[in-house]
């Protein structure tokens, strides 16, 4: 059996891991989720990227910057899992019809429902803006894209997903 | 709707909250081989911590498909249940069902006629009667999603099933393989009274759905559907809670365990589940589990405080007593004074091994030769004994879930291990199970 007691102390990377990526597990869930169309995937893109934040922790500069550099690596992995998925799965359960829920969970469905009408570029930017509060600076660092280029981007979202609101999932 | 509105709707859905990671900090070190790998099973700790706890945070899994003609590992024994030593149901995934006259060295696949759905939930009645519940694939890893729940019953040990009538319900109603005993969905107390419960997950506030049938499973219908946000009406279950389990213990009555925030979530229905009410519980801000039942009088409770909590009792559930604390989680007892549970040996030691109680958890003591499975990989997950002697034991290898690196191909699990005793866990033997198809 392994000798636990005589194991070596952890080493900086581990403890920088707990310090800075660790706090951001669970938001990093929330944007995974919110940029995928099932759980399991989400679960594959926060798995993927802890690891490669684990990884890369030595390319981190600054613990100030940890947050952002965590969620990019989450969106790139949700980016990833797209392009390796060819179409998208139907969401809609077939048997499902006219049912009602409670109002907070008729809510969630509906926003979950808009989300997945968005475009992708649409959805990142506005998990970014609204779903994890990073700043237009911080989305652009993220996304590869200009301050202005993410404020257009945001708008445009925004109006599409109001529209989506308004507008209930088909279903047969 | 202005961006405000967005943001809010946005972290009402997606934000995840609530519940803690559930972990075992002692087999998440196990795992470490090697000073390099160590560093990897912290990160699979935090890893593991979030994709153990977050889905059940929105749901309770599904069980991957498993076995005999689909592609999957071979037929093994989980969701053990003996009735005695020789007839009892087990479900190791996919859509078959076992089932043995003969002990649990031979079993037959008794699948039911689903129609490559999914089974989501298994409920072993008796020794001859269980019940199932299926659902589409499409279902599957779906967030919050509404969908049709198809019940499937059998009285004859599985040589001949039927269908009940569909109904619906929201989101995942599936069975966790990991935690049998936790989040126990499907509940019957007879070949008739059934519920279906799912809290929708562990986050605080999640909603609460329960379904009951009275005929065996043919009709479900709903007896509470308690709402995130709001005002509990009298006879309602609280708002604002995180529903564990439900248990019944006949027809009429049973409990809803949990917590609610910092609070104890127990209450109690005497009509079925069609009116709760709080019932007091010696536990100040613990959170309960499913209380488990081995006679209509005699019962234990495991409750989650910061060194895990026994209680008991002797008048079917009206009141309850606190015990010493158990060295291991959700204790397994057969009756009022013998109970078993796996549980560390100190002194930062990882291993598991059996601890045993005869005073109805007054005192526990470890059984000789108790760790079941040596060093190896494994981690007995279940323990189902039938009387103070005799018991299995159903292992599970804890590399399961680890990350490969990058450009690595997965090793696939060890297959589960199915231990049994016959002398109170002094001595295990290994069991290697045969099949046999129905057909």
């Amino acid at each position: 059996m392994p000798d636990y007691a005589a194991r070596p102390a952890a080493s900086d990377d581990e403890r920088r891991f707990e310090l800075l990526i660790e706090p951001h597990l669970g938001e990093a869930f929330a944007l995974a989720q919110a940029l995928s169309t099932d759980r399991s995937s989400a679960q594959d893109a926060v798995q993927s990227a802890a690891f490669k934040a684990w990884l890369r922790m030595r390319q981190l500069r600054g613990d100030g910057s940890a947050r952002a550099w965590f969620l990019a690596i989450v969106v790139n992995e949700c980016r990833s899992a797209w392009r390796k998925r060819k179409a998208l799965p139907s969401d809609a359960d077939p048997d499902v019809g006219a049912i009602s829920w409670p109002q907070a969970i008729d809510q969630r469905l509906d926003v979950r429902s808009a989300m997945r009408r968005l475009k992708r570029d649409d959805r990142v930017v506005l998990s970014l803006r609204f779903l994890m509060d990073m700043s237009v600076e911080e989305s652009a660092g993220i996304l590869g894209i200009s301050a202005s280029a993410v404020k257009a981007r945001t708008a445009r979202a925004a109006v599409r997903f109001r529209e989506l609101m308004n507008q209930p999932e088909a279903t047969d | 709707m202005e961006d405000d509105d967005i943001r809010q709707l946005l972290h009402a859905t997606y934000s995840a909250e609530g519940s803690a990671p559930v972990l075992n900090p002692g087999a998440l070190e196990h795992q470490a081989r090697t000073p390099h790998s160590r560093l990897v099973t912290s990160l699979l700790a935090l890893v593991a911590a979030l994709i153990v706890a977050v889905p059940l945070g929105v749901g309770v899994l599904l069980r991957p498909g498993a076995g005999i003609g689909s592609g999957g590992p071979a037929t093994s024994i989980q969701d053990l249940r003996m009735y005695d030593a020789n007839n009892g149901w087990a479900w190791p995934g996919g859509d078959e069902i076992l089932h043995t006259t003969s002990g649990v060295g031979h079993w037959t696949i008794v699948p039911a006629p689903i129609a490559g759905r999914l089974i989501v939930g298994v409920a072993w009645v008796n020794a001859e009667s269980a019940r199932i519940l299926t659902t589409t694939p499409a279902a599957r890893d779906q967030l919050e999603q509404p969908y049709t729940l198809t019940p499937w019953m059998t009285d004859d040990g599985g040589a001949t099933w039927s269908a009940g009538q569909p109904f619906r319900v929201l989101l995942e109603t599936g069975a966790d393989p990991g935690a049998p005993r936790v989040y126990a969905n499907l509940d019957f107390v007879d070949p008739l009274h059934g519920w279906l419960f799912d809290s929708q997950g562990l986050g605080a506030g999640a909603p609460t759905f329960i379904y009951r049938t009275v005929d065996g499973g043919l009709h479900w219908s709903q007896m509470e559907m308690t709402p995130a946000t709001g005002k509990a009406a009298p006879g309602a279950l609280p708002i604002g809670c995180t529903a564990y389990a439900i248990t019944f213990l006949n027809p009429t009555t049973g409990w809803v365990a949990g917590s609610c925030g910092i609070a104890t979530l127990f209450d109690v229905t005497h009509d079925g589940g069609a009116t709760w009410a709080p019932q007091p519980f010696p536990c100040i801000n613990c959170a309960l589990y499913a209380p488990q039942f081995t006679s209509p009088l005699v019962g234990s409770l495991f409750a989650a405080t910061g060194t895990g909590g026994l209680f008991v009792t002797k008048d079917g559930g009206r009141t309850w007593s606190g015990r010493t604390s158990p060295p291991g989680d959700w204790p397994d007892f057969v009756n009022a004074t013998h109970g078993f549970t796996m549980g560390l040996t100190g002194n930062n030691n990882p291993s598991t091994v059996l601890w045993t109680t005869i005073d109805g958890g007054m005192t526990w003591g470890q059984a000789p030769n108790g760790a079941i499975h040596g060093n190896g990989p494994f981690q007995t997950s279940q323990l189902d004994f039938i009387s103070p002697r005799i018991g299995w034991a159903v292992s599970f290898d804890i590399v399961v879930g680890g990350i490969p690196a990058p450009g690595q191909t997965p090793v696939p699990p060890l297959p589960p291990e199915l231990w049994q005793t016959t002398d109170a866990g002094s001595t295990w033997t290994l069991i290697t199970p045969t099949f046999t198809s129905s057909g």
